[in-house]
């Protein structure tokens, strides 16, 4: 009975913020069944009767199987249900740790549990409560999203670190959820920088107007940049109290990348959405690059923010060289990039500005080991230098054919092929270098030692950049 | 000289034991293959399968008894199907190219076992020799110890296609990418480490298929192992495991994603690790939900819909739940056909028992030996006994026709074989049941009219209580009906076949679906027209006596008001089937005779929105009830107003589908006279595909007339209203019109 209720419990949380930026969700089942079903009913009782079916639809029938939904709902830790643990929190002010996984399908489970449950002899000033997601126990999405005011995971476990009043502190996932003692020092991390952070949470819920924003967006900034855009409430606030976008704050946590784009296109197209009223060359670069600018010098930034709005700014200059091919703008452009994959160039920014570079500098070009290309290696509008390691092919002199063969075509443009052995050019292709062609010959007088490469220029011209095939360099 | 002397007797005996082995290995063959005559052996060892089949055709010949029960001729009908379906040519070429291909072969033809399950594995990769070798790959990896052969011949099946789904998918995919014997490992090491949902080692090949995904539309081997380590969720939560990303139109770098420069930063990532990381919209996002479930050894799969892309996942035998706005659509893996739900209700249903299907493919092996070994009529018999089986089973079908054919069936026993023995069994399987019939199409040709309408009315019995969707589109099959049939006035009869049945039985969904067809087909002539409208006042007639003589209400005798009831039921299966044309056509037939009276209360704040009010093209709500008027429907979305009125419910939905995508200000919704107290809270939603929806607007106590305004520069083809009650009320509206510039 007491597991019933704590299921219930779970079932009855609700809470969390409204994100005006996240889908929802289609719920199951075609709008309209239920409508014909009525009509149905309403012939067969009024105006027209319905035959009845001959028999019942041939459905597959539901073979019984193991069944994980079936699990006991007996939980390994020794801690309340979220609910409840939010509730001791909020009357005892004090933090709550929530420990979110699920017993019935999680991996080592147990030995997971004996870590976690060993957090309740650590002294850690926190009521530590749980969520055990085994199967069937949370039904639907929407729900899911309830549970906590970050919103769900999709990747458990997860431990969630919430204020007293459900403010989110942080999030731990990871290796710092695996050990009692990685848990605790997260904690304790995340404790010592609390009282200043709760001081200007406490400064943003009680100030009016910009002031308000101010210290909500001084608050976010204090956390990772996950973990700020996790936090609905405090954004909620930064973006009620500042509809003017005052403090720039806005500009961080008020919106992600995506509105950061639609701020920048709406000055450049002077306009949003069907208001729009330039296009191509036409666009207001200078004013884009000025309104960028002026957020990447307002405020100091955490490194995720200085790489999105570097990408912001490399974006102007992107689309001002495309439109206009102005050489100075591909310059900054690549400059941008560059300070972007500075930065930090293991974050998913850093290493799409890498490739970035790689696609808009000249003097780079690109190698291939494997004889295969792909979507990655396309450039559109421009050639570039490909060179194809064919050391492996060599078979002494000879007629050599080296042939692209493309799996997925696009619209490939391959032309001026030649034939290098350890850097050294030796010969040239026997078709003409401004014909593009997918097979070529060459003339080996000798025999070629070391790294024998084809050099050739390419471009893929789809939209789809799909272009993607093998490379074959074959003996006649 | 010494060495040389040396080398020559490491030589030596280096041969003697190379023929140590072979000899060992030829006994051992012996051995397991007792059952397989010596000529076929040694054809087999020596690499030559089109001496090997002409053995067995010659052994089969001499026996009497081809039959499953018999565990000789068994052995030789699965040995004669497995050459068949490969072809000689290939096995024998495979067998040529290298030492250990011939022996894998060899070994595989003596492993009864496992080329029992690859012939059952739904789609075998027919006269190409790509299946085999991803099954010589993964004994290589295995060093010919295959330790999961249903997981093997799963990726063989569906990496190498089949008769009729003949396209090698492998072929086309980038060997860095796409590797079976690098996908046949992870699963093995997933179920190693215990990271697979319990049911993995119970599947199937047949649904195995569903886990190693079609490389052709779904995703790379580096997505499997990132989607594993990152998405880790309850078993019953991998319909919604695709909302691990964000849904995300623009990338970090500015790029809109309905472009190729969206992935190229991210070119060195799996599809599944870029998704996760820099979001996506319903491709990338559908296509990680089903990774992410196929990871965890959840059978799934994705699907194509217009304007989006959704998946599908299998928690349970024949239970597929859809994510995304699936499970319906045009399904990126599949056996039979990509309809789905037919599709994969039919195969549900012809794989459901296991010990069935299994005596079943034994009796096709018989089939296809019988009709080797020149005895026709024995194998008619041996396919309707595979038949009694496995009756949906399509391909059983279609042999069991090609001998029906091959003696040249009469049109009188075509119809009392499609009348009695084939099409009863169809019920809940219409589709397939049409697609079967394809076969003796020249022979239906040559029935006359009735008794080929009897058969068509047949057909749609069956179609009428199939589950359909609003994704699946019969037209082509109604159509070689109605081309069957002599003239204008047989079409016209056949078309009310079509809705009598129809509207008589089912869920509406396919009526709608067939409702679209006929309004497409005949309407845009003025005599195709006139022919549409008898043929469904007739059908609505039928319908209406036939309620009559079962003794029902008083209000039978009222003519109007039973086209009334037929109009509304054919509006409301419009909508289901999410068909505009048919949505239109049948409001504008229904109020050009005059129904229903109605006049709505003009709108109040029509000036308070920008731009002008959208053309719309369909309305759709959740529910219905017998306050509701579909006839009306359509009048709702413009400034006239129309009456619509839902059953009682938590969330009574609308949705407003335009003719084209535009960028909608907002919207004006009206309740109608009365009861204004019920629709409180209400919540407005515009998508552009019309599956992810975008809050725009809400309000928690709605006045008889509100105005939604939507942010700046919203693009929308649907607007969805929602109304979230505290407990399940009606809801009911004169207006819901969306304003756009």
């Amino acid at each position: 009975m007491k597991k019933c209720l704590g299921l219930l419990l779970l079932l009855a949380v609700t809470g969390g913020a409204v994100c005006y930026f996240c889908p929802e969700v289609v719920p199951p089942g075609t709008p309209g069944k239920e409508a014909w079903d009525k009509l149905s009913a309403e012939m067969k009782k009024g105006v027209a009767k319905i035959a009845a079916p001959e028999s019942e639809p041939n459905l597959p029938a539901a073979e019984p199987e193991p069944q994980p939904a079936a699990a006991p709902l007996a939980s390994p830790l020794a801690f309340p249900d979220n609910r409840d643990a939010r509730a001791q929190a909020k009357a005892e002010n004090r933090p709550a740790l929530i420990l979110w996984y699920g017993s019935d399908w999680q991996k080592n489970t147990d030995e997971l549990a004996a870590e976690w449950n060993k957090l309740a002899d650590r002294n850690l000033p926190v009521i530590i409560g749980q969520i055990n997601e085994h199967s069937g126990a949370v039904p639907q999405l929407s729900e899911r999203e309830k549970l906590l005011p970050t919103g769900a995971f999709m990747n458990l476990p997860v431990a969630v670190l919430l204020a007293p009043d459900d403010t989110l502190l942080a999030v731990y996932q990871g290796k710092a959820v695996l050990t009692a003692a990685a848990m605790e020092a997260a904690v304790q991390r995340t404790l010592n920088r609390m009282p200043e952070y709760m001081a200007l949470v406490a400064k943003a819920r009680s100030t009016a107007g910009v002031e308000g924003a101010r210290a909500a967006g001084e608050a976010l900034a204090m956390m990772p940049y996950a973990d700020a855009m996790r936090n609905h409430a405090l954004r909620k606030i930064l973006n009620e109290k500042d509809p003017e976008h005052k403090t720039m704050y806005r500009y961080l946590y008020g919106m992600d990348h995506m509105g950061m784009y639609d701020e920048i296109n709406a000055v450049l197209n002077g306009g949003k959405g069907a208001d729009a009223r330039f296009k191509g060359a036409q666009r207001k670069f200078a004013e884009a690059l000025a309104f960028v600018q002026k957020v990447l010098a307002a405020h100091p930034m955490n490194t995720d923010l200085l790489q999105q709005w570097n990408s912001g700014l490399a974006y102007v200059y992107r689309e001002q060289h495309v439109s206009t091919k102005d050489a100075q703008a591909r310059q900054k452009m690549l400059e941008c990039y560059r300070r972007v994959v500075e930065i930090d160039p293991a974050s998913e920014y850093g290493k799409g500005a890498a490739r970035w570079v790689r696609y808009w500098d000249d003097s780079v070009y690109y190698e291939f080991e494997e004889p295969y290309y792909d979507r990655e290696h396309q450039t559109k509008g421009f050639e570039k230098e490909w060179r194809v390691n064919v050391s492996s092919s060599m078979k002494g002199p000879g007629t050599y054919v080296f042939s692209l063969q493309p799996i997925l075509n696009g619209s490939m443009v391959t032309r001026a092929f030649k034939l290098y052995a350890n850097g050294k050019h030796v010969a040239d292709a026997t078709t003409p270098e401004n014909v593009n062609t997918k097979s070529v010959e060459f003339k080996v007088p000798r025999t070629l030692k070391g790294k024998v490469e084809v050099r050739f220029r390419a471009q893929c011209n789809d939209h789809w950049h799909e272009c993607s095939g093998k490379m074959l360099m074959e003996k006649k | 000289m010494l060495g040389l002397l040396s080398l020559g007797l490491v030589a030596g005996a280096a041969e003697e034991k190379a023929q140590s082995v072979q000899k060992k290995i030829t006994t051992r063959l012996a051995k397991k293959s007792g059952k397989l005559p010596v000529a076929v052996l040694k054809a087999v060892e020596m690499g030559d399968y089109a001496a090997a089949q002409q053995a067995l055709v010659a052994e089969l010949q001499q026996c009497g008894d081809i039959s499953p029960v018999n565990a000789r001729t068994l052995r030789l009908a699965m040995m004669h199907e497995w050459i068949r379906v490969t072809g000689a040519g290939v096995l024998t070429e495979m067998a040529g190219d290298a030492k250990e291909k011939c022996r894998f072969l060899a070994e595989f033809a003596n492993d009864q076992a496992w080329q029992e399950i690859y012939l059952s594995c739904g789609l075998v990769p027919y006269q190409k020799a790509l299946g085999m070798d991803i099954l010589y790959r993964i004994w290589s990896e295995e060093k010919g110890k295959v330790k999961n052969k249903p997981l093997a011949v799963a990726l063989a099946s569906c990496w190498g296609g089949g008769e009729t789904w003949p396209e090698p998918a492998l072929a086309k995919m980038l060997p860095t990418k796409f590797n079976p014997v690098r996908r046949y490992t992870f699963f093995q090491k997933q179920a190693a480490e215990g990271n697979l949902h319990p049911n993995f080692p119970n599947l199937k090949a047949w649904e195995l298929r569903f886990v190693v995904a079609n490389p052709a539309q779904d995703w790379d081997d580096a997505s499997y192992e990132f989607a594993a380590r990152n998405i880790n969720m309850p078993w019953d939560k991998y319909d919604i495991s695709c909302w691990a990303a964000t849904y995300t139109g623009t990338s970090k770098f500015g790029d809109s994603v309905q472009g190729g420069a969206y992935n190229l930063p991210f070119g060195d990532e799996s599809e599944a690790e870029r998704t996760l990381l820099n979001g996506g919209v319903c491709g990338a996002m559908s296509h990680l939900g089903a990774v992410a479930a196929m990871a965890h050894g959840i059978p799934a799969y994705t699907c194509g819909q217009p304007g989006h892309c959704a998946y599908a996942v299998r928690p349970q035998r024949g239970k597929w739940i859809g994510g995304f706005g699936g499970p319906d659509g045009g399904m990126h893996n599949h056996i039979f056909g990509h309809d789905a739900p037919t599709s994969y209700n039919l195969m549900e249903a012809v794989f459901a028992d296991d010990a069935k299907i299994q005596t079943a493919y034994r009796r096709s092996f018989c089939a296809r030996a019988l009709e080797a070994a020149g005895r026709d009529a024995d194998a008619e018999k041996m396919w309707r006994v595979a038949l009694e089986e496995a009756p949906l089973h399509p391909f059983f079908r279609a042999g069991l026709h090609a001998q029906l054919l091959k003696r040249g069936i009469s049109a009188g026993e075509c119809y009392a074989y499609l009348m009695t023995d084939m099409l009863p069994q169809y019920v809940g399987h219409g589709v397939a049941a049409a697609n079967a019939m394809a076969d003796l199409a020249g022979v239906i040709a040559s029935m006359d009219d009735r008794n080929r309408l009897d058969v068509f009315r047949k057909v749609h019995e069956a179609l009428s209580l199939t589950p359909a969707s609003w994704a699946l589109k019969p037209d082509k099959l109604v159509e070689e009906q109605s081309a069957a049939m002599a003239d204008d006035a047989g079409r016209e009869k056949l078309l009310k076949v079509v809705f009598t049945e129809l509207m008589k039985r089912g869920d509406g969904t396919m009526f709608g679906q067939l409702l679209e067809w006929a309004v497409k087909k005949f309407t845009p002539t003025e005599a195709g027209s006139k022919l549409f409208n008898r043929a469904f006042a007739a059908a609505a007639a039928e319908v209406a006596s036939s309620a009559d003589s079962a003794g029902a209400a008083e209000a039978a005798s009222d003519r109007n008001k039973k086209m009334q009831e037929a109009y509304s039921k054919a509006i409301v299966a419009a909508e289901q089937a999410r068909s505009a044309p048919a949505f239109q056509a049948l409001t504008q037939g229904a109020l050009a005779l005059g129904m229903p009276d109605f006049k709505a209360a003009p709108l109040q704040k029509a000036g308070e929105l920008q731009g002008q009010p959208a053309r719309a093209a369909l309305f759709r709500m959740s529910t219905s009830s017998n306050y509701d008027s579909p006839v009306l429907h359509a009048g709702i979305m413009t400034p006239a107003g129309g009456k619509c009125h839902t059953a009682k419910e938590q969330t009574p939905t609308f949705i407003v589908e335009l003719e084209k995508h535009g960028f909608a200000t907002g919207c004006i919704i009206r309740k109608t006279d009365g009861n204004e107290g019920r629709m409180k809270k209400a919540v407005v939603y515009t998508s552009e595909d019309g599956a992810t929806w975008f809050k725009r607007a809400e309000i928690d106590n709605m006045p008889k007339e509100w105005v939604a305004t939507f942010p700046e520069g919203t693009g929308a083809r649907w607007v969805k209203l929602e109304f979230q009650n505290a407990s399940p009320d009606f809801a009911h509206l004169t207006h819901f019109v969306v304003y756009a510039r």
